[in-house]
């Protein structure tokens, strides 16, 4: 036994060092789902420090490096930070050093998604998200961007500054273990900024708003309606008139010249015969790239059209000065992807909202003019099926030849998990997307470089509409409806960017990648809708389309992805309707819940169950819709039963033929029937209210007139909300279907805000978007007044810290319809200031 | 040495071992703990002495530097958000104990693997034995 007595100090010894190492190693790197556990919960460095950062500034004096001249910080009791720099470089290094401070780690995650770095810090989860990102190319884009501008370009110089602010940042949280918690818990610490990362940051904006699925959509809906019905029911230009604002006249031109385009033979832009068919391999690529695309992050591209912006001139405002309103609609989450900041150094003085990655206002106003934003909704993004052939492996035919694919090679790091290698091929057109049945690659305007930042950065210095509009001339993606008021008196109103035009066939399906469909150029800048100074003394946009039917160009379809118009209906209603505009005037119509569409069809409905003998449950919600004031709002029980019944009209109108023709909502959810459906939305509207009695038969040819369906869809809502909402309809109200929630962009639950219930539906001014638990809508709301004060307001809060006081303290105040000024009043004490020295 | 004496030593040698593991959290130098119980292991003979020694250097060095901070700093709720984060639902106190459980871990193995180690450079005789254990 004494003899054993080394062998079991040795094992001993040894099982000691395997704990001992096991703990250090789980200390330091972590292990499966937790994360490194010495780093992560030290009382020094640890998560901890979150409870420490989470106080409010308070006055003193700090060190920034790259400073030329004393800065100075200031901050509201909002949390909305002033800049005072003496040098423009000095405004840029604050930017950068306030974002970083207060938004490190929103700011990492949006860099990584547009890189496809997601997965390298949450695991595999991320890699359809990673992949896509990789093939799509934004890091290519903002690489290609970076290497374009000159060394005097004033947006390389900006972003060069707003890098020193933000790896200051960077340099002293890791020095003093400040970091965000969220980096201690994922295990990783934060590269270095670089102005690639900015331009970045700009390519994930551009992707939500400007990336598109239509042709994808219309692909899959021909395979199953045919050609003929799926133009019927989804058109080109709309049923309804939805309030251009660009009224014409109009003249057409020559394209004009894309940036970077790959050179094509110029042709005659030709109308070609509708395509009948989709190919079954067309379909198995279109599926398979609609699988991924659905399964990206819930932001990554934006399939909502909700945002709002006008502005009327002096003759219609209380001050006799133009007034602006500007609420652009986005995913709603906490934190927000705004900032709020004003600033005023040598060459900038402005106010409004930022992006954190990025160094400049989006939407704001300087001391002369005042501009905000809306989607324009046009088809930036053409699908390409190009021809290959197992003998020509690795190439396309194009023009007439094989042409060799680009190759670039990736490899995905995951975290817990062998990296992903990746090949992405180029085509003249871009990157294949997939090669599934069939080789599909996608041309977006988007992948276009596009010098966004010298384009704000001249809006924001400009004082005038011609200084205004000729900034905006290089603006080539996401195209905006850049609205414009200034304090001389006069309104404008320009739709920004690329619009694509192709040689010949249909752009709303995939097209030939042969060369005959080619993108050739795009609409002349001084075509595109635009408007200044109208007659009517207003100037507004919805996300409808910007001009008539007679406009010469293609700008996209009812389902690519104009809105249905309501909300501009209701703008225009509004403004036309009503003199001496005030600030609490234009509040009340961007939280209008008033929904246009049913103040159009309830009467229809009500007059057609009139004819009916109702008794019971169904007469009590007759009398509700009948004494209903179109209001969508939270203690409204006719709010419930019209939105019940809209929904139930659709599906009965159009499910038979979804179910007979197999529509694939299963593969693709922007397929399902539903009141997001705008063009569908457009059809029900006219069949109702023009009463063809023939217009929507059944699948057996059985013909339907609208009062059958609405009679059947009524009774249907009645007999669902008493099942789901119990048998009184008095007590249905809409905020017990309808809610709002503001999830957190990191997608941690404990993090968001709600949801609660809410009033609003996808068609009010104040919309509400992303079904019964609406994750979409007014992401700023901000109304700048000439004669007077301006003001604005976020569902957020500046900062990302979850223990601020500054993380969702806007929330309340937007939720009431309040607002904030934007900028402090002249005897306003800051709550604190930082002081910044050389 | 006689054993009150000793005792001081001990006690002082605790308190700035715990004051070395509070600065070197504050440091981000987590694994300062580790480094104290190994060397209690290695230096104080008795093994029970030797764990407690560590026990106190560390859990006090990550405990009463988080107790200080909870003075001025909302700790508790820190810990609801951490255990939200976690997927811990809202128990906040799973978390402190985390916390806590951590530098006892870390006592308790680096005494343990000094004490091994120092058995097979200098094997006890079995009246030292009954002694040290």
């Amino acid at each position: 036994m004494r003899a054993m007595r080394p062998l079991f100090r040795g094992l001993h010894a040894a099982a000691a060092v395997v704990v001992t190492g096991g703990l250090l190693y789980a200390g330091a790197r972590g292990v499966g789902p937790l994360p490194p556990l010495g780093n992560a919960f030290n009382p020094g460095t640890g998560v901890w420090t979150m409870a420490a950062n989470s106080q409010l500034p308070h006055t003193e004096t700090l060190a920034m490096n790259g400073l030329s001249k004393p800065v100075q910080v200031s901050f509201d009791a909002q949390g909305t930070a002033y800049i005072h720099a003496k040098t423009n470089r000095d405004l840029f290094i604050a930017m950068g050093y306030l974002h970083a401070t207060f938004r490190l780690f929103q700011m990492d995650l949006l860099r990584r998604q547009g890189e496809g770095l997601l997965s390298q810090v949450v695991g595999k989860k991320a890699i359809a998200s990673d992949t896509f990102e990789d093939q799509l190319g934004l890091q290519r884009t903002a690489e290609a961007e970076w290497k374009g501008m000159s060394r005097t370009d004033p947006a390389r110089i900006a972003l060069n500054d707003y890098t020193i602010g933000v790896n200051d940042v960077i340099t002293q949280d890791e020095a003093s273990g400040q970091l965000p918690a969220l980096f201690k818990l994922l295990g990783y610490q934060p590269k270095k900024w670089t102005p690639i990362d900015s331009l970045v940051v700009q390519g994930d904006m551009t992707q939500t708003l400007d990336f598109t699925t239509g042709p994808l959509e219309y692909a899959l809906l021909v395979k199953s309606l045919g050609y003929t019905k799926t133009m019927d029911w989804f058109p080109v230009l709309p049923q309804d008139t939805q309030q251009p604002y660009d009224l014409g006249p109009y003249r057409k031109e020559s394209p004009a010249p894309i940036e970077s385009q790959p050179s094509s033979v110029p042709a005659k832009v030709k109308q070609t015969t509708p395509q009948i068919q989709v190919t079954q391999a067309e379909t198995k690529a279109v599926t398979r790239l609609t699988q991924v695309i659905d399964a990206l992050p819930a932001d990554a591209i934006h399939h909502g059209s909700n945002s709002n912006n006008w502005a009327v001139d002096g003759t219609k405002t209380a001050s006799g000065l133009p007034m602006l309103a500007g609420d652009p609609h986005l995913s709603q989450t906490v934190p927000a992807i705004w900032y709020q900041v004003s600033a005023d150094a040598p060459s900038y003085q402005f106010q409004g909202v930022s992006i954190p990655g990025l160094p400049l206002i989006l939407i704001g106003r300087n001391n002369q003019i005042a501009w905000s934003l809306t989607n324009v909704q046009n088809q930036a993004t053409d699908y390409y099926k190009e021809t290959t052939n197992s003998t020509h492996p690795g190439s396309y035919e194009w023009n007439g030849h094989w042409h060799k694919m680009q190759q670039i090679h990736y490899e995905i790091p995951v975290k817990g998990g062998k990296a992903v290698p990746l090949t992405v091929n180029l085509t003249v057109h871009g990157p294949v997307m997939t090669q599934s049945g069939q080789t599909m690659s996608v041309d977006w305007m988007g992948a276009l470089p596009s010098p966004d930042i010298d384009a704000m950065l001249q809006v924001i210095r400009a004082h005038n509409y011609h200084q205004f509009k000729q900034a905006l001339k290089n603006w080539h993606a996401p195209t905006q409806n850049f609205i414009y008021a200034d304090k001389a008196g006069n309104i404008g109103l320009i739709s920004a960017g690329y619009y694509p035009i192709v040689k010949s066939g249909n752009p709303w399906l995939p097209l030939p990648g042969d060369g005959s469909a080619d993108i050739i150029g795009t609409i002349p800048y001084n075509q595109v809708p635009q408007a200044y100074d109208p007659p009517s003394h207003i100037l507004f946009t919805a996300n409808q389309r910007e001009v008539t039917n007679a406009y010469p160009y293609f700008i996209g379809t009812t389902m690519d992805f104009f809105d249905n118009g309501y909300r501009a209906d209701e703008i225009h209603n509004d403004l036309i309707g009503h003199n001496k505009l005030t600030n609490a005037d234009f509040a009340a119509l961007q939280n209008d819940t008033h929904d246009y569409l049913a103040s159009e069809i309830v009467p229809k409905l009500t007059q057609t169950l009139s004819s009916s003998h109702l008794t019971g449950t169904d007469a009590q919600a007759q009398q509700l819709l009948a004494h209903w004031n179109d209001r969508m709002d939270e203690s409204s029980a006719g709010a419930s039963i019209w939105w019940t019944f809209w929904t139930n009209y659709m599906k009965d109108t159009f499910g038979p033929w979804w179910a007979a023709t197999h529509v694939p909502t299963n593969i693709d959810s922007n397929l399902a029937l539903g009141p997001s459906q705008t063009a569908l939305d457009e059809d029900l509207e006219a069949w109702t209210l023009a009463n063809s009695p023939t217009q929507f038969t059944l699948p057996n040819g059985s013909p339907r007139t609208s009062q059958d369906v609405m009679t059947l869809a009524f009774h249907q809502t009645v007999s669902e909300l008493s099942t789901t909402l119990g048998k009184d309809p008095g007590k249905w109200t809409w905020g017990r279907l309808h809610q709002r929630a503001f999830p957190s962009l990191a997608q941690i639950g404990v993090l968001g805000y709600g949801p609660r219930p809410s009033g609003g539906d996808l068609w009010t001014v104040d919309a509400a978007d992303g079904g019964m638990t609406s994750t979409a809508g007014p992401s700023w709301r901000m109304i700048v007044n000439f004669g007077g004060q301006s003001e604005g307001v976020y569902p957020g809060g500046q900062s990302e810290n979850p223990l601020s006081l500054w993380y969702e303290n806007q929330i309340p105040a937007w939720w009431n319809g309040e607002y904030y000024p934007l900028t402090p009043s002249v005897d306003g004490t800051p709550l604190a200031s930082w002081s910044f020295n050389p | 040495m006689e054993t009150s004496k000793w005792m001081w030593m001990v006690w002082l040698l605790v308190g700035i071992e715990l004051a070395i593991t509070w600065v070197g959290n504050h440091l981000g130098l987590w694994y300062v703990a580790f480094a104290i119980s190994i060397a209690n292991g290695f230096v104080l003979r008795r093994t029970i002495t030797a764990m407690w020694a560590s026990y106190i250097a560390c859990i006090g060095g990550w405990g009463l530097a988080l107790a200080w901070q909870a003075l001025f700093a909302p700790i508790g709720r820190t810990a609801t958000i951490v255990a939200g984060i976690m997927g811990l639902g809202s128990h906040g106190i799973i978390v402190i104990v985390l916390a806590l459980l951590l530098p006892f871990l870390f006592a308790t193995s680096g005494t343990w693997l000094a004490k091994a180690l120092s058995r097979i450079a200098r094997p006890p005789s079995s009246q030292a034995d009954r002694l040290s254990d």
